[in-house]
């Protein structure tokens, strides 16, 4: 039955992810609501208790958003849990949405299925409305778990309808992500469509909540969908359901869909959809004028590789130079609000921050914080260029060149590191330049202890994406993924949750500090490095000791 | 680098003309648990000769040239190309190697000219004025990225690449599979040239004319083991005769199912003539001559099929 056409082919193909995602979501999401009336128990304290809770979720408002209705299940639900669920399915949507037709193109599966009788817009319209239902199939669920949750608290003020609204605008949310995957994945290939589309999610989660903190941005909050999505709290009785952000949202669905399909039936099969058509892709020289080109990029493995990752570090560079560009001329204007900020949350200052506001101490909370996430994003990303080598198939021919294998894997990690130099050079660069050009004195030493700690930060996930890889390289992207995730909570939610020093201790980004507050901690970096070059010598034996896939 | 120059086949600081054999197998087993790989394989291919290696999809070919280039590890058993250990010294064999796998993809957004070029630089001391010619005599536009070139195209790209650097042994996994045949005969040609110049040919394939058109020896291997090995014109102890005899009567159908090596009797009835077909091993035909002295024969058809049909007649019979 689930093969009779392309719309429930695509469900079914997406079953296990239905299951894992809307199971461990829905469990959740009951574990919370009923475990609410245990965190804050009836008794004199439970005032304070919230009051705290405000605080310490008020702490990490760049990461959270707001917090509202605390003093409640559903409002506690949302404040700890719910803000970031967007963003995490969207991850999952839009590998979901490059991979259904750019995916499927890449991989040679879909000539077959277009050589049936079925228009373009048919296909890649049953495919979208698949991949739709999937994901409300898996935040019903979510649904579900909250209201089993709510069925079993006491006075947890959730309903069916609160708890299916919410399970709504989780996956409206979650999908656009999933359709502009799958727009973008028209003019790209997978990968790339990939990495646009999660750091144009970073970007909007992250502007989103600054825009909140700094009113000079404030309009920028409107570009964001995560800002459509916290409007509305159908389990915060306070803030409720917006009608307007969910049609927001629905909206922005339907308006990312309409290009995405007009690019897919107007490109060729294979090819990506161009505006303009180059010339230069439809000349075609003969082969007897076709010299080598002496290229620089094709000279050995080292400088492939360099070729490959430089377009990508580039863009990534530049992008963050643009944050830089809007961050530290505004040093100033913000340095009230975030000494409110401070003097309202301990937590703030327990995980390093310093109270005085400095112009590092500011930089440390709206700049470096994200630069340190970014990094290691970053360094994801290039990771995935490596693993790709194999999971594309090129290793076969590649290892049939007189290179032994550590030489290639070594080349390879070599010139990751030294696409990763120049990714951190661009920023810290821009970064002395803007300081200097506007007036926003900062600790040359620290500062640049900060931006070295970025470059250790790119060069200890490389290596661990390099020991993924030569383990098993079609999962070492997303197990890297989840472990930077992992690695992010630990360091920023370990004293709010009271978690053992030593959970915190194993976060890199615990490991990076607040450099450009304290100065660089030399001997972690140090020891960062020496477990990278650990990591990076077992990759090397596991990838020459083991099969290549084909 | 690349040259400009015409250069040699690759010097070696070790002499591979030393060796007698191409490649030797010693009880190579490749065990993937539950699905099959190859199984104790013992084979020699000697140098110079192009030696065909045949077998259904799934017995076992691929594996066996994976375990060549060292892309995966034997579970037992040794592999020595040029007298030298697959593992130990893949990276001086692969020196002498050029490779063409059955299934490959290169880097999308290259044309063919960079990725022929990016694995010159990898190889080192290729003439490109040679990758030139080859491109000219395979038709081959070089200036189109990979992603734009047709399957037959794309294949043209790896087999200038297993050329272009003149190896010693040249290992083709399905080397034709996607070339038009006008294309396939100009392969045939630089395969037979590659020969003359004194290199070796490991070809894996199944297809049959192919193999009877170049190879000099044949292996034939089938769920994991070799079941034959031998000279094209050896493999005639497998070859089946079709026959097409018409007696002037009855067909004697007793005295020739008495004769040991003959099968699939079809007797076909008119008003005075009987004529019957049927399939003879080569070794049985001297017999079958005899018996039919006895009787009365209008006509005798004796057709030698090609390799491919005595290949599936020859597994029809193993299963």
């Amino acid at each position: 039955m689930m093969l009779r056409n392309i719309f429930l082919k695509t469900i079914r193909d997406n079953t296990r992810a239905i299951l894992i995602w809307g199971i461990l979501g829905g469990l959740l999401m009951l574990g919370v609501i009923k475990a609410y009336d245990g965190v804050f128990p009836n008794g004199a304290n439970k005032a304070q208790l919230i009051d705290e809770a405000y605080k310490a979720f008020n702490s990490f408002i760049i990461l959270t958003g707001k917090a509202a209705d605390v003093d409640t299940a559903g409002g506690y639900a949302h404040s700890k849990y719910l803000y970031m669920v967007p963003a995490l399915l969207g991850f999952f949507m839009l590998l979901m949405g490059t991979m259904l037709i750019r995916g499927e193109e890449e991989r040679g599966s879909l000539d077959v299925l277009l050589s049936t009788p079925k228009t373009r817009v048919s296909v890649i319209l049953q495919k979208w409305g698949g991949m739709l239902v999937s994901l409300f199939i898996i935040v019903a669920l979510w649904g579900l778990g909250t209201l089993g949750g709510g069925a079993t608290a006491a006075n947890s003020g959730v309903n069916a309808a609160s708890a299916m609204l919410t399970a709504f605008n989780v996956g409206i949310t979650a999908m656009v992500f999933g359709t502009l995957g799958l727009l973008l994945g028209n003019f790209m290939s997978r990968k790339a469509a990939s990495s646009w589309t999660i750091g144009i999610m970073a970007f909007t989660y992250f502007i989103k909540n600054i825009a909140y903190q700094l009113p000079t941005f404030e309009w920028l909050k409107y570009i964001s969908p995560f800002y459509y999505y916290d409007e509305s709290k159908p389990l915060a009785r306070s803030v409720g359901t917006s009608a307007v952000a969910l049609a927001v949202l629905i909206g922005l669905n339907l308006v990312l869909l309409v290009p995405t399909v007009v690019s897919y039936i107007k490109r060729d099969h294979g090819a990506y959809f161009e505006l303009f058509r180059s010339r230069a892709a439809v000349k075609s020289e003969s082969y007897q004028n076709t010299t080598a080109t002496r290229s620089l990029w094709l000279r050995n493995n080292f400088t492939f590789m360099l070729g490959e990752l430089l377009p990508g570090t580039i863009i990534w560079g530049l992008s963050i130079t643009a944050y830089i560009l809007l961050i530290v001329p505004a040093t100033d204007s913000y340095r009230q609000i975030f000494a409110d900020l401070l003097k309202s949350s301990d937590i703030l200052q327990n995980i390093g921050f310093n109270v005085e506001m400095t112009n590092e101490g500011i930089l440390a909370i709206s700049l470096f914080l994200i630069l340190s996430v970014l990094a290691a994003i970053y360094a994801i990303t290039q990771v995935a260029v490596w693993s790709g080598e194999e999971n594309e198939g090129h290793l076969e021919l590649l290892l049939s060149t007189p290179k032994s294998r550590p030489r290639l894997l070594l080349e390879r990690f070599a010139a990751t590191l030294v696409a990763a130099t120049l990714y951190v050079l661009i920023q810290a660069v821009i970064f002395g330049l803007v300081t200097l050009v506007s007036n926003v004195p900062v600790n040359v030493g620290k500062a640049a202890g900060a931006f070295f700690g970025l470059w250790v930060i790119c060069a200890v996930v490389a290596g661990a994406g390099y020991l993924l890889s030569a383990i098993k390289a079609e999962v070492a992207v997303g197990i890297l993924s989840g472990l930077i995730l992992l690695s992010f909570l630990a360091d920023l939610l370990s004293d709010l949750f009271k978690l053992p020093n030593w959970v915190a201790q194993m976060s890199i980004f615990r490991q990076y500090g607040r450099p450009i507050i304290n100065g660089a901690d030399w001997t972690a970096q140090s020891l960062l490095l020496l477990i990278c070059a650990g990591f990076v010598a077992i990759a090397t034996v596991r990838f020459w000791k083991r099969d290549i896939l084909n | 680098m690349v040259n400009s120059s015409t250069t040699q086949q690759a010097e070696s600081p070790v002499n591979i003309k030393q060796s007698r054999y191409a490649l030797e197998l010693n009880q190579l087993t490749k065990n993937y648990g539950s699905s099959r790989g190859i199984t104790e394989l013992d084979l020699t291919v000697e140098q110079g000769e192009i030696f065909g290696f045949l077998g259904p999809n799934g017995a076992g070919k691929t594996t066996t040239i994976r375990l060549l280039l060292n892309l995966i590890y034997p579970t037992s058993g040794k592999a020595r190309i040029f007298g030298l250990d697959s593992q130990s010294d893949t990276v001086e064999i692969r020196k002498h190697i050029g490779y063409l796998p059955g299934e490959f993809t290169l880097y999308s957004n290259l044309t063919g000219v960079k990725t022929l070029e990016y694995f010159a630089n990898l190889r080192g001391g290729v003439d490109w004025k040679y990758v030139q010619e080859l491109a000219q005599r395979l038709d081959l536009d070089m200036s189109k990225k990979f992603k734009q070139y047709s399957r037959g195209n794309k294949q043209k790209v790896g087999v200038i690449q297993a050329l272009m650097h003149k190896p010693r042994l040249l290992v083709l996994d399905e080397p034709t599979s996607g070339l038009d045949p006008l294309n396939q005969q100009e392969f045939y040609k630089l395969i037979q040239e590659t020969k003359a110049s004194g290199s070796t040919i490991f070809l894996s394939s199944h297809i049959m004319s192919e193999v009877e058109k170049v190879c000099d020896r044949v292996a034939i291997i089938r769920e994991g083991k070799l079941v034959k090995i031998g000279l094209i014109s050896e493999l005639t102890d497998i070859k089946a005769h079709s026959l097409e005899i018409t007696f002037n009567g009855q067909v004697p159908l007793e005295a020739l199912n008495a004769i040991p090596g003959l099968s699939r009797f079809e007797v076909a009835p008119n008003d005075h003539l009987q004529t019957v077909r049927c399939v003879a091993r080569a070794e049985s035909l001297d017999k079958v001559l005899k018996v039919l002295a006895g009787y009365t024969v209008l006509n005798f058809v004796s057709r030698e099929p090609s390799l491919e049909e005595t290949f599936l007649d020859y597994y029809r019979e193993q299963k």
